[in-house]
């Protein structure tokens, strides 16, 4: 039938008018907004237009000044409220707005631009701001008109490098209104009480580790509010302000504190109840005769007495499970008073054989200390005691050793 | 071998647009989308049926192959206009507005929408049926047409055959009961014809739409008087006053609360009845008068027509001053607005769930409000308004059909005609209340240093409103048009071609009535006057490779001048046009495929049309500015493209077996401009301005209003005056319609491509695939020389509630938590099983 062959064709033809249709196109995207400008003014020579005083004050900005920096605030949790920061190489400043929920349109790394030619800087209590002075304070950007000062340009980027601080005596003026990096610190107050006390905006200490100390300052209106306070040590971002004289931190959300609060749980341990040569896959292997013994009668192992060059080997058997777990050793043992440590080595490998320490790569480890993740998480992960020495009056005794995994609570 | 290089140009012409990256195309949003298409909807409720038969296609003489028939034997159009109705499906993704609706040769349309309006002659179907028409890019004999297709109805009182006819029709869709008289005498020896028909629709018991209500009439007349065999003169008047009320839309959050995808947020109790606050009353009567001339030589055919149309379309719609929206849907009484606040979020969900006053408005309220306002002297806080759209228009056309030779046919004709359209509010009821005042009081404040932008109505500070007072806004449009038109067909023995051309001019302009605080100085008198003038041109070429093969290649490309709705920027209030405005152009071309055997019959197409510098204008209340907002959008490209196909299998003498479908692509194809404007002068985007223009990054999405990929399965049969029919149905590709504005730069911000904010902000929705069932069955007997038939069509047997008709995203964005979902996407749903019963009783 004629038709049918004719059918064929339009099938084929509708087929490929079909397969080319539905291949899917790529959708549109809005370009991103950018700025068309550029800054005329660095924040520090902003901030100096404005010298502090006992009351709140404020100076005028000359016309068509622009400054420029990246936002390192964020009310997403509710703690910095009604204002951006922003910092550029020079310094930071607080940009008052009058409008909640910022975060969307302004988030922590965006670079924006400011036309402030417009508005004042002044300060609250000495915490430099710039906005509007109504009424005999400063005030903000009124919610419609942000658009008008703030120009956001690009995407968002990382946020500044972090000033680090390790003691409150290292605190200057010139850090104000900057993203801060506290180390080594912890809460005074950490496990036992929240951030805020009810229905009040707080202040607790941060501790750092030469006892000086600097105020967190938390609204009773961040989301986190009412929750306690972590323990342990560790680092603490968060803007610097001031409230007069005293020095706060303001986190943007509690992932800005980074405390470590851990204890030990011993996961493998031996104690030479029995012979571990025979019992328990440990390797002596000595140059002469002086080898490490068993010493029933303690339950220990050691090495004693002899006069000849020695060069003592005791190499664990391999511990395969600690996973990536952050493991320290702990030893108890005898060493020959007033002995050279250098005679009394412990090691660890990855790569003995189980016949010659030679061929082996050993690298020396301290009893107590976090040994390296990436060994002790090989299945081939053993430990040795080495002893070497030439002369008399040797002496060392092992008697248990434990490996002990750090927890955090 | 020619069969080969016949499919190999075939795949070439239908892949080659496929491939390249061109422009083109988006069909404007229904401009009803905001008001009940639902309730609005008509389904034709007689199926035609067309046992024909074509054995003799090739038994012609001479070796001539004769042309083909665009008619509705089409078997693609056959089968797919009434099972494709249910899902609002587009012919090609066109907008109505590109088909050429004519009577006796002049067109139909409305100069302001640039759409015919169906509803002028609603109720009178036994007079307006058996319509010319002329598919798609096919030419006509009556009018240019433009890249839809034409259709033509004749009202000549001496082409309907004497009868007196009774029907009776019972639905459960629009209205529940219609009853239908006709009435014509043939031609009589004395040479008049009158032919009279009248109708009445009414009920709404068995509606799905709670609230929802319907009262029509239509009334028809038409005289003819033959004055020789050369000269008739026809006269036809008709009308149909239809008061209905509306259906509201929602957001799925609503449809899920009320487990109701029809519910309706316009009705509530007043009084023991249930009381709609949008209420349409239309009543637009046509008078037209047709001179018929055709010589005695038969070379010529002469149709001139007079006509002229007026009356008047309003809206009702609740309005309100310093109170809360009474609209009981209103996002802020929704429990999802209370998603931090469980515990408001549980108390308005129980609202829904067990309380109707809650659910729907609560007239009650606002009458106590107004009443109290009333004792104080104050003005009403509530109001129902009025929106009117009165219009008239005078049209005059000839059109003229010469046979120059045998195989020449030249069709040509002009027109010309006057449009005035006057658009303003009046108060429609005060609602207890004493007076209103025409204040936007949401201007107030906005701009200290221009205390009028208060006022809609300069000239009327402070005035006291009562009921049918003029508020707001008052403004008219003027059209004129003046068109010329010619084609020429020629038919050969194995070849047809056609070509044709078009020139129009229009010349619009706006004449504002009232004095607006917001631009006082060009809210009154005439705009700046702009005449447009364009062109059109088609041709075509049908390969006859047998008297059952055809091959038909067609194209036409226009410029068309944009509809002054959608020219003015902000045009309630002002005389200012959008910026750029341009002539769109549209280029359009199919390629068909045609076979006809007794036993099988089959069209398939490709088509291709990109549609390019489209003007589009929609506005809506924005309740945040409380303020109507404008969007004008130029410069839009669209492309539609796809394939059709119809195919019909006899199955013995009783049987048939249809397949039908299309697969389309319907994107947008480049980066228009949006002018976003405040009625009020509000500062749109909080920055400053109060009118602002933004490139949109929509190209490559879909463009919304009607399925992209629709099929249907029919089984027919038919015999000794009986017929069932049987179809299943399906459609998929339905995507929702996008707000510009959330694919601007100043919506995206800096957010990353990757960011999941931003791709719930530009992802553009698409609905599930659906399934649908329909069936038919009627029978007629002859009583003596009587005729009594019925006929009961069931649409979608299965009940499927969940097919979207229409979908958009609110034309509103969260700039500042770029929250997606707190203005989510409103749906229209189509009905679930629907009936229509008709009974006929004809006197011959």
């Amino acid at each position: 039938m004629k038709f049918i062959e004719n059918i064929k064709i339009l099938v084929v033809a509708v087929l490929l008018l079909l397969a080319s249709a539905s291949c899917n196109k790529e959708l549109d995207n809005a370009p991103f907004i950018t700025f068309d400008g550029s800054a005329n003014m660095t924040i520090a020579e902003l901030l100096a237009l404005h010298q502090v005083s006992n009351v709140d004050s404020y100076d005028s900005i000359p016309d068509g000044t622009i400054i420029c920096g990246i936002i390192t605030s964020s009310d997403a949790a509710g703690n910095c409220y009604k204002f951006i920061t922003i910092q550029d190489e020079t310094g930071g400043i607080q940009i008052k707005v009058d409008d909640s929920s910022l975060f969307p349109k302004y988030q922590i790394g965006q670079k924006v631009y400011v036309k402030c030619g417009d508005m004042v800087i002044g300060d609250y209590r000495k915490n430099k701001q710039i906005g509007f002075w109504v009424d005999g304070a400063m005030s903000g950007i009124a919610s419609s008109q942000e658009d008008l000062y703030i120009f956001r340009d690009g995407l968002v980027g990382e946020e500044p490098a972090a000033i680090e601080i390790s003691s409150a005596n290292q605190i200057t003026d010139g850090m104000i209104n900057c993203l801060v990096k506290l180390q080594n610190c912890q809460f005074e107050d950490g496990g036992q009480l929240n951030y805020c006390d009810d229905g009040t905006s707080t202040s607790r200490n941060i501790v750092f580790a030469d006892n000086s100390s600097i105020v967190l300052r938390t609204s009773n209106y961040a989301d986190f509010a009412y929750t306690l306070l972590p323990e342990g040590t560790g680092v603490i971002y968060g803007i610097l302000t001031t409230y007069n004289t005293t020095r706060q931190l303001v986190i943007r959300s509690t992932a800005d504190v980074q405390l470590v609060n851990t204890h030990t749980e011993t996961i493998a341990s031996v104690d030479f109840s029995s012979n571990p040569l025979e019992t328990q896959g440990w390797t002596e292997l000595a140059t002469d005769n002086t080898n490490w013994f068993y010493y029933a009668i303690r339950s220990s192992f050691a090495i004693q007495g002899g006069t000849n060059t020695t060069d003592s080997w005791l190499i664990s058997p391999a511990y395969s499970n600690f996973g990536n777990a952050q493991i320290i050793l702990n030893v108890d043992q005898e060493i020959l008073q007033g002995a050279a440590p250098s005679k009394y080595r412990i090691y660890c490998s990855t790569t003995f054989n189980g016949s010659s320490a030679d061929e082996s790569e050993w690298t020396e480890i301290t009893p107590g200390e976090v040994l390296p993740t990436e060994m002790t998480s090989n299945p081939n992960f053993r430990i040795a005691f080495r002893y070497q020495d030439s002369g008399t009056n040797k002496f060392w005794e092992i008697s248990g050793i434990r490996f002990n995994a750090i927890v955090v609570r | 071998m020619k069969k080969y290089l016949l499919s190999l140009f075939l795949i070439l012409i239908i892949c080659v647009p496929a491939f390249s990256q061109v422009q083109k195309e988006k069909t404007p949003k229904d401009k009803s989308a905001n008001d009940s298409t639902n309730v609005n909807q008509e389904y034709s409720e007689e199926t035609v049926f067309d046992s024909e038969n074509l054995d003799d296609a090739e038994s012609n003489t001479g070796g001539f192959v004769p042309g083909l028939l665009h008619s509705s034997k089409d078997v693609y159009t056959n089968n797919t206009s009434y099972a494709f109705g249910i899902s609002y499906f587009k012919n090609r993704g066109y907008d109505s507005k590109y088909q050429t609706i004519a009577i006796n040769g002049i067109e139909m349309e409305n100069a302001v929408s640039g759409r015919a309006s169906y509803s002028q002659w609603g109720g009178l179907n036994n007079v307006f049926k058996w319509p010319e028409n002329v598919l798609n890019l096919n030419p006509a004999t009556f009018v240019f047409g433009d890249i839809g297709g034409s259709t033509n109805y004749s009202t000549r009182a001496s082409s309907y055959r004497k009868q007196i006819k009774a029907t009776y029709s019972l639905s459960n869709r629009s209205y529940n009961n219609r009853l239908m008289l006709t009435y014509a005498t043939g031609l009589l020896k004395n040479g008049w014809s009158v032919a009279a028909c009248a109708s009445t629709r009414f009920g709404s018991a068995l509606n799905y739409v709670d609230g929802s209500s319907y009262t029509g009439y239509s009334y028809f007349l038409s005289a003819e008087k033959r004055f020789n065999s050369e000269h008739a003169l026809n006269l036809s008047v008709w009308g149909a006053p239809v008061k209905k009320s509306l259906q509201g839309n929602s957001t799925q959050e609503v449809y899920d609360l009320t487990g109701d995808h029809y519910y309706n947020a316009n009705w509530g109790w007043y009084d023991g009845k249930k009381r709609n606050a949008r209420i349409r009353d239309t009543h637009e009567p046509v008078i037209l008068l047709s001179h018929y001339y055709t010589p005695q030589n038969n070379k010529l055919q002469i149709t001139s027509n007079l006509m002229t149309s007026f009356g008047r379309q309003s809206t009702t719609s609740l309005n309100w001053a310093d109170v809360p929206d009474p609209r009981p849907d209103y996002y802020r009484y929704l429990p999802s607005y209370f998603a931090d606040d469980p515990a408001m979020q549980a108390y308005y969900t129980q609202q829904w769930l067990t309380n109707e006053d809650f659910r729907q408005l609560d007239w009650n309220h606002m009458y106590e409000v107004n009443q109290l306002a009333a004792n104080m002297h104050e003005q009403s806080q509530y109001i129902i308004e009025n929106r009117v759209i009165d219009h008239f228009q005078m049209a005059g056309s000839s059109n003229v059909i010469v046979n120059l030779a045998d195989h020449i046919k030249l069709m040509g004709g002009i027109d010309i005609r006057g449009y005035h359209q006057r658009n303003y509010k009046t108060i429609n009821d005060l609602l207890g209340g004493e007076y209103w005042l025409n204040e936007d009081k949401y201007a107030d404040g906005e701009s200290p240093d221009n205390p009028y932008l208060l006022y809609d109505d300069l000239d009327n500070i402070g005035a006291h409103l009562g009921v049918g007072d003029k508020f707001g806004y008052d403004y008219a449009y003027n059209i004129y048009k003046q068109m010329i038109w010619a084609t020429a067909k020629f038919s050969y023995k194995h070849i047809d071609f056609h070509v044709g051309l078009n020139g129009n001019v229009t010349e619009m302009w706006r004449t504002g009535y009232m004095r607006n605080g917001r631009f006082p100085d060009n809210s009154q008198g005439n705009s700046e006057k702009k005449i447009l003038p364009n062109f059109g041109t088609k041709a075509g070429i049908t390969y006859k490779i047998n008297g059952r093969n055809y091959l038909v290649l067609n194209g036409q490309y226009q410029t068309v001048a944009p509809s002054i709705m959608e020219a003015f920027i902000s045009p309630t209030i002002r005389n200012d046009y959008v910026a750029g405005l341009k002539n769109e152009k549209d280029m359009s071309a199919d390629l068909t495929y045609i076979m006809n055997y007794p036993i099988v019959k089959l069209r398939v197409s490709a088509f291709y049309c990109k549609f390019k510098d489209v003007t589009d204008q929609f506005s809506f209340y924005h309740d945040d500015y409380g303020s109507f907002v404008n969007y004008a959008m130029t410069g839009i490209d669209k492309r539609n493209m796809g394939v059709e196909m119809g195919i019909e299998f006899k199955l013995g003498s009783m049987f048939t077996l249809a397949l039908a479908g299309t697969y389309g692509d319907y994107i947008y194809t480049n980066r228009p401009n949006v002018t976003i404007t405040a009625d009020n002068g509000y500062d749109v985007l909080g920055n400053g301005q109060s009118q602002y223009t933004e490139q949109v990054y929509w190209k490559n999405f879909h463009v919304a209003g009607s399925p992209q990929l629709a099929g249907t399965i029919g089984l027919k049969f038919n015999y000794k005056y009986w017929f069932v029919n049987i179809s299943a149905n399906y459609f998929d590709k339905i995507y929702a319609d996008m707000n510009p504005e959330r694919r601007t730069s100043a919506a995206r911000g800096t957010l990353s491509t990757s960011s999941e904010i931003y791709q719930q902000m530009i992802a553009q929705e698409r609905l599930k695939g659906q399934f649908t069932m329909d069936a038919s069955i009627g029978k007629s007997w002859k009583i003596h020389r009587n005729t009594i038939g019925f006929n009961l069509s069931v649409t979608n047997l299965t009940n499927n509630k969940n097919l979207v008709t229409s979908a958009w995203e609110q034309r509103r964005f969260d700039y500042n938590e770029y929250n997606v979902n707190k203005f989510p996407n409103k749906y229209y749903y189509a009905l679930g099983t629907t009936f229509y019963l008709g009974i006929n009783y004809t006197f011959n």
